[in-house]
């Protein structure tokens, strides 16, 4: 099977958090190819000439995984800020359209939503099935054509989270065939925010073992974290200390090298 | 290419007659099979909230275009060119005077479900599994709005008809 890893940097800013992404990506996933799109890469992608790339803004993954899914089985698109902390293989396994992982849990859609009023969810879906895009499995053609047809549609800069709000339209409302990553013993990304303090080191995985508030059925090995923020991630990789365990500090100031 | 119409007969407190919109179609389409989808057979498929959409889809197994019209209209002149183009479906926006809405779609952009024309089994597919979903009990107008959701966010050809489009072909 022919597959592609890959993220995008849009500018220098991007580029440390960028490295950080890539040398965890690397630690656990030797045999899998990892690119880096930049702003230079997009005229290449591009169905028509523009002279300001960020007519693409928030739908960036649809625009690169549509040309990249002619060339590759499965292409896998990775947000910057992430620190990969185990192997990925498992994300490839089974027959579907996409692979999604959530967008939050209790605690981080509390917070967001006593912070902003920001209900981090659309429609009717729930919030803790509502999906994030930055990390998107695509092995489908049909479906990324279709998630770019709605990013170009009229209704698109109606939503606000552009993109990811398209993805779970797709995602929830039309019969393609979805494999929600985080219904696992394997947790990828926001799921986890806001509970890192409870992630342990136990030999070489990353563990939230089962408890009363989440993970609520079982031990959970922790495969990538994702600071999300946008611009303002690269200043939180900076509160890693902080943020997690001493013990697990160290391990990704490791992997992250 | 093989062509149906259907409709459907619900009765109840008020039985309401399907003969005058059958013989209009006899009219114009002697030989084309009309179907009347009763209360029985919706029972009988366990269909109740999604009638339309899962009588399309089983007459999109044996048919090329199914066409779905209201039991109260009828036929005012052959509707080739309505049929005629390479469409996934022909739909048509809301007919009555009651206002209706789904997401962020303008009231005056919504469908119906009074009049449709199914040409791929695709739509009529991916229009009955939409109904099907768990989130079915929270849309009102659980069939239209899956209709609507279909044709705007989907990714398949639509034709769209105003209700100017139908004068002279249909009476409503």
């Amino acid at each position: 099977m022919n597959v592609l890893f890959y993220t995008v940097a849009m500018d220098e800013k991007n580029m440390t958090l960028t490295q950080s992404m890539i040398n965890s990506f690397k630690k656990f996933n030797p045999n899998h190819e990892i690119k880096v799109f930049t702003t230079q890469d997009m005229i290449g992608f591009s169905d028509i000439p523009f002279s300001d790339y960020r007519i693409y803004d928030f739908r960036l993954t649809p625009f690169f995984s549509r040309k990249l899914i002619e060339k590759y089985d499965t292409v896998i698109r990775l947000d910057a800020d992430q620190i990969i902390t185990g192997n990925l293989d498992h994300v490839l396994e089974g027959d579907y359209d996409v692979a999604v992982v959530q967008n939050s849990n209790p605690r981080d859609w509390k917070k967001h939503f006593n912070m902003t009023g920001q209900m981090l969810s659309l429609y009717d879906i729930d919030p803790l099935d509502y999906v994030n895009c930055g990390f998107t499995v695509i092995k489908s053609k049909r479906f990324v054509e279709h998630w770019w047809k709605l990013c170009c549609a009229q209704f698109f800069n109606q939503y606000p989270f552009r993109e990811q709000d398209m993805l779970n339209i797709l995602v929830h409302y039309f019969n393609y065939k979805v494999k929600f990553l985080d219904r696992s013993n394997k947790w990828h990304g926001l799921i986890t925010k806001g509970y890192w303090p409870f992630i342990q080191k136990i030999g070489d995985k990353l563990i939230i073992k089962q408890n009363k508030e989440w993970p609520t059925d079982e031990d959970k090995e922790v495969v990538i974290i994702h600071w999300a923020g946008g611009d303002q991630a690269y200043f939180k990789l900076k509160d890693i200390n902080i943020k997690f365990q001493y013990e697990v500090a160290q391990y990704l100031k490791t992997l992250i090298q | 290419m093989k062509l149906c119409f259907f409709t459907i007969k619900k009765e109840g407190t008020v039985t309401y007659p399907t003969d005058r919109l059958e013989n209009s179609i006899k009219k114009y389409y002697l030989d084309t099979p009309f179907f009347v989808c009763t209360e029985k057979e919706i029972k009988e498929s366990g269909s109740f909230l999604f009638p339309i959409s899962s009588y399309s889809y089983i007459l999109t197994k044996d048919f090329d275009i199914v066409i779905k019209i209201k039991h109260n209209f009828e036929l005012l002149n052959k509707i080739d060119d309505l049929i005629e183009g390479d469409y996934s479906a022909v739909v048509t926006k809301n007919l009555s005077s009651i206002q209706k809405g789904v997401w962020n779609i303008n009231p005056m952009a919504y469908l119906t479900s009074d009049f449709i024309i199914i040409k791929s089994k695709d739509f009529s597919q991916q229009w009955l599994d939409m109904c099907c979903m768990d989130n079915s009990k929270k849309y009102i107008n659980n069939e239209e709005d899956k209709l609507n959701i279909l044709t705007y966010y989907g990714d398949m050809t639509v034709r769209i008809l105003d209700k100017k489009d139908l004068e002279g072909k249909i009476k409503i």
